[in-house]
This record gives C-alpha cells, sequence and structure tokens, in this order.
C-alpha cells in the first residue's frame, strides 16, 4: 500500500501542474537587446502604443489564430479584455487609419519559427517545451 | 483637388499590380442593420449624408453599410490605404464612396504621420470610425451628436504626433484641405475650402479624454439654391425684403466654428461616454446650435446593455423672413419653408443591448424615443417644415460584422 502511494505521489509531482500549462510566456530572438520586459511594456506593445524597443529597433507583435484559446488567454490575463473587445479596439484604429494590428499567425509552432529568425518580432505562446532559438523575456500571469 | 483623388486612385492601382514588393492586405467591415419607426410624415436619417427613409416597416437602407479597405506597406516608412464604403448615399457615385485614400508617411525616429490624400475628418471621438458598427456600443453613432457634420472625407494633408509618458497616451492630429459632400438632396453640395480640424485625445488607464476643433468656409453657393435666389433678386427693386432673404441663402463665404469635449470610460463591467459640442456660424440660413449625449452600458458575459440620452439644439432662434407684399407672399413662403426646415431641436432617450456572437460579430437591438421641437426635424426628412411638437419611436435590429 505504502509502496503503491508512493508511486501515485510521484507520479503526480513529476506531472505539469495546471498551473504552468496555463502559463503564457513572452518570447524574442536570442539576439534581441532586451532580456526582460514589463507586464506594462507588453500592453503598449500588443495595443500598438509602442512601437519600437527600447534600443530603437521596430517591434513586430505576432498573434495568434482568432479562435484560438491561447489568445483569448494571452488577452485576457493581459488587458482583462475578451476577443470581441479586443477587436473592437483594433477596429476602431484599423479602419481609421491609424495603425494595424499584430501581425496574425496560425499556432504556437509559427510563432515559434518566426520569432527564430526575426529580430523585431515578439509572440506569446504557452510556456512548455520552447527551443533554444527563442528567449522568454517575460510571463503573463 | 482632383488631382489628388487621381493620385490617390493611382497608388490604389500600383498596389493592386504586381510590380511592387511589400505587404496588401483587404479587411473590411458591414452592419446589416433594420430599422423601423411610427411617424407617419418625417423619414429616418441616420446623417445629413445619407437618404431619409420612410419606415412604415423594416427598411435596410439606413443602417446597412459596407467597407472594403486596402492597406498596403511599400516599407517600414511608406505605405498607402484606400477604403470603399458603400452606404445610402444621398449621391450614389464611386467617387463619393472612395472615403478615403491616401499615402503615408511615418518617419523612424520621430512620432509622427504624415498622410497625404483623402482622409476622415476627425473632429468627435467617433469621426474616424463612425461607419463601423462593430467599433461602438450602440446601433449608430447618436444622431443629434453625428449627424450635422457629415463629410465623408477632407482632402489634403493630415498630421499626427503620439506620445506615451507612464500611463497616458496622447495624440494629436491635424488636418488640413477641402471637402466636398452632398447633403439632403443630391442637387445640395456643399464645399468648403479650407477646411481645418483638430484633435486631441489623451488615454489614461480606462479613461478617454478627447477635445476637437473644426473651421470650415464654405467656397461655393449650391446649385440648389440659385433658382430661388435668381427669382428673388428679380424682385428685390420691387421688394427690399427679397435681398435679405436672397443674402441668407447665398451660403458662399460663411464660416463654421466646431468645438467640442468628450469623456469616455472603459472598464471590465461598465462602459460610459459623453461627448458635447458646438457649431457657431452667422448670417446664412444655417444657425448655430449646441448637441450631448451621454451614454452607459453594463456587461453581463457577451451581453452589454445600455442606455444613451441624446439632444440637439439651436442656439438662434429659427429665422424669420420679413413678411412679404401679397404679389411675393407665395415665394416668401417657400423660402420660409426652408429656413425653418433647418433648425435641429431634438432629444432622445435609447435602451438597448449589444451581444457579441463570435470574436467578430455583433447583434444589437435598440429603442430609441424621440421628441421633436416645432421646426427642429432637421435632422428628418421632409416636405414641409414640421410646424409643431412630435414624438417618435425607433426601432432597430443589426448585425455588425469584421472581415
Amino acid at each position: 500500500m505504502k509502496y503503491f502511494i508512493s508511486i501515485i505521489l510521484t507520479i503526480l509531482a513529476v506531472l505539469p501542474s495546471e498551473r504552468s500549462l496555463a502559463e503564457i510566456v513572452i518570447i524574442v530572438h536570442p539576439e534581441n537587446e532586451i532580456s526582460e520586459i514589463s507586464h506594462k511594456q507588453v500592453v503598449d506593445y500588443y495595443m500598438g502604443r509602442l512601437r519600437f524597443f527600447p534600443n530603437g529597433q521596430r517591434v513586430l507583435p505576432l498573434d495568434q489564430s482568432m479562435n484560438s484559446l491561447s489568445r483569448k488567454q494571452f488577452y485576457l490575463k493581459l488587458t482583462g479584455k475578451t476577443i470581441p473587445q479586443i477587436n473592437a479596439y483594433w477596429a476602431r484604429l484599423l479602419f481609421a487609419g491609424r495603425a494595424t494590428p499584430p501581425a496574425q499567425l496560425q499556432g504556437k509552432r509559427d510563432v515559434i519559427d518566426t520569432v527564430s529568425s526575426n529580430k523585431s518580432a515578439i509572440g506569446y505562446v504557452l510556456a512548455g517545451d520552447l527551443p533554444d532559438s527563442v528567449k522568454i523575456v517575460a510571463r503573463v500571469e | 483637388m482632383k488631382f489628388l483623388f487621381k493620385l490617390s486612385a493611382l497608388i490604389l492601382c500600383l498596389i493592386s499590380s504586381s510590380s511592387f514588393a511589400g505587404e496588401t492586405q483587404v479587411r473590411g467591415f458591414g452592419t446589416l442593420g433594420a430599422v423601423q419607426h411610427d411617424s407617419d410624415t418625417l423619414e429616418f436619417r441616420r446623417d445629413l449624408g445619407l437618404s431619409s427613409e420612410k419606415s412604415d416597416t423594416w427598411s435596410l437602407a439606413s443602417d446597412s453599410i459596407l467597407g472594403i479597405q486596402v492597406d498596403h506597406q511599400f516599407s517600414e516608412q511608406w505605405s498607402a490605404a484606400g477604403q470603399l464604403v458603400y452606404k445610402n448615399r444621398v449621391d450614389q457615385t464611386l467617387d463619393n464612396s472612395l472615403e478615403w485614400a491616401y499615402l503615408r508617411y511615418s518617419p523612424d525616429l520621430l512620432p509622427i504621420t504624415i498622410r497625404l490624400g483623402r482622409t476622415a475628418p476627425s473632429v468627435f471621438m467617433l469621426s474616424d470610425y463612425r461607419n463601423v458598427g462593430f467599433a461602438y456600443l450602440w446601433a449608430r453613432p447618436p444622431v443629434e451628436f453625428y449627424g450635422p457634420l457629415a463629410f465623408d472625407s477632407i482632402e489634403g494633408i493630415d498630421f499626427s504626433y503620439t506620445s506615451y509618458f507612464e500611463e497616458a497616451f496622447f495624440r494629436a492630429r491635424l488636418t488640413l484641405g477641402q471637402v466636398e459632400n452632398n447633403f439632403l438632396e443630391k442637387e445640395i453640395v456643399i464645399e468648403a475650402s479650407p477646411m481645418a480640424t483638430t484633435s486631441l485625445l489623451w488615454e489614461i488607464d480606462q479613461w478617454k479624454f478627447h477635445f476637437g476643433y473644426a473651421y470650415l468656409d464654405i467656397n461655393k453657393t449650391p446649385s440648389y439654391f440659385n433658382p430661388l435666389i435668381a427669382q428673388l433678386e428679380l424682385i428685390e427693386p420691387f421688394w427690399p425684403g427679397a435681398s435679405e432673404i436672397k443674402d441668407r441663402l447665398d451660403i458662399k463665404g460663411t464660416k463654421f466654428n466646431f468645438y467640442s469635449a468628450g469623456v469616455a470610460y472603459d472598464s471590465a463591467n461598465w462602459t460610459a461616454q459623453a461627448e458635447i459640442n458646438r457649431i457657431e456660424t452667422e448670417g446664412s440660413i444655417f444657425t448655430s446650435s449646441q448637441s450631448a449625449y451621454i451614454s452607459l452600458g453594463r456587461r453581463l458575459g457577451d451581453w452589454t446593455i445600455y442606455s444613451i440620452a441624446a439632444l440637439s439644439e439651436n442656439t438662434d432662434e429659427v429665422y424669420e423672413a420679413p413678411i412679404a407684399p401679397p404679389p411675393f407672399t407665395a415665394l416668401r413662403n417657400f423660402a420660409q419653408n426652408d429656413f425653418s426646415s433647418v433648425g435641429m431641436n431634438q432629444k432622445s432617450l435609447g435602451i438597448g443591448a449589444r451581444w457579441d456572437m463570435t470574436n467578430n460579430t455583433a447583434l444589437k437591438m435598440q429603442w430609441d424615443h424621440v421628441w421633436l421641437e416645432p421646426y427642429g426635424a432637421g435632422l428628418w426628412g421632409t416636405e414641409v417644415a414640421l410646424s409643431q411638437k412630435e414624438q417618435i419611436d425607433v426601432i432597430s435590429i443589426s448585425l455588425n460584422f469584421l472581415f
């Protein structure tokens, strides 16, 4: 019985926790000068308010696909807004000729590929299993 | 500035040809809107640039809009964009439907953007995106406020400056150019040059503060008034009063000043917005006026229920033409009808609900009760100026979408 319980506990300890599965990380190219950015800076890049990194390089924010869970979670944690609200925000800017929304990609794989090959890119993905070709600069709780 | 229009059209042609490298994006928005109201004599208008609709049954014409936008990025600094908007205009032409088409330059080191071509005149908070139903809460921008100054585009040059400091975002915009729009009837074309608009916007946390100012100088009397003016000129020697009426109809040289201020609040559960404006002008058929609206909405999951109150009133008395001696009475009354039709004196109270059906579509239902004062139906379509009070119920159901 004790043996059985310790096996269960070991398995539970080794399983990724619910929390880290839902955690979202912000990634950039490894050669991007920044090593850490604040929650506010993430909001500013994704809301089109800041167009440049501190070092003067243009920012290219990346979105995952419109109906994806990652996208929904990202904006909810970041701004407290739902996707329709975010879309309305961008409709106000885009259809007024003011700014364009983040580039829309498919999923985690595409975001990683783009970030790995573009020093301007910044993206969000679910934490876990990230290659060395990207660097984590923030975590969105 | 037909040249600017041709320049813009050329840019759009170049964008669509494959000889330019760079990225092209095509996006759009639309509203399918049905409106019904219970007035027998007045016809509903979303704004003065659109045709009015008698609506004893559901009418799709007033609120339905389709917009297509093409954006092309030539380089990091240069881009061009055009937007075609199909809606129930008084004069439906391709030129009128091309609401904007411009070349944009945005340098790397300065937070400014310069646009050359046709852009949307930005005076009030919703001015830039009043065609995009998905972008705001109500069935339509409040008619009392957004109905009168319904110039679709301004042709010229536009500057904007943004700055971002601590928690606050600031944007200033200045546009200089000329405008031309059909109002009320196909034959009434208001042309103004110059027109200057400027707006300031602060966004701090959940608050937005906005100030706008515009100036315009009408540079041509619409041909619509010419027959009446000619007749008045003929009878001037016999009746001096005719020259006073004639001067008011000859609107060339009339200047307008628009002032506005607005505030908005947006949180997870509440959304509120209010704006006031004042339009000052003198010496013509137009009168000075002021208008305002206030709205409060509460979010409940995918739904938002809201209420909006709006009003518009003249700050001058409606002009009374001098009484004419008997041979000229009919002509005088005909002219007076025009003066009496221009006044906009109304209040409305609306309640509605918006349902965010999907990430890109929303359904809205709104019920407005409108109170009109005598000679205050300037926003509505009518043959004869309304001479007594009236109350009207307007019901709208609209579907907004983005693509």
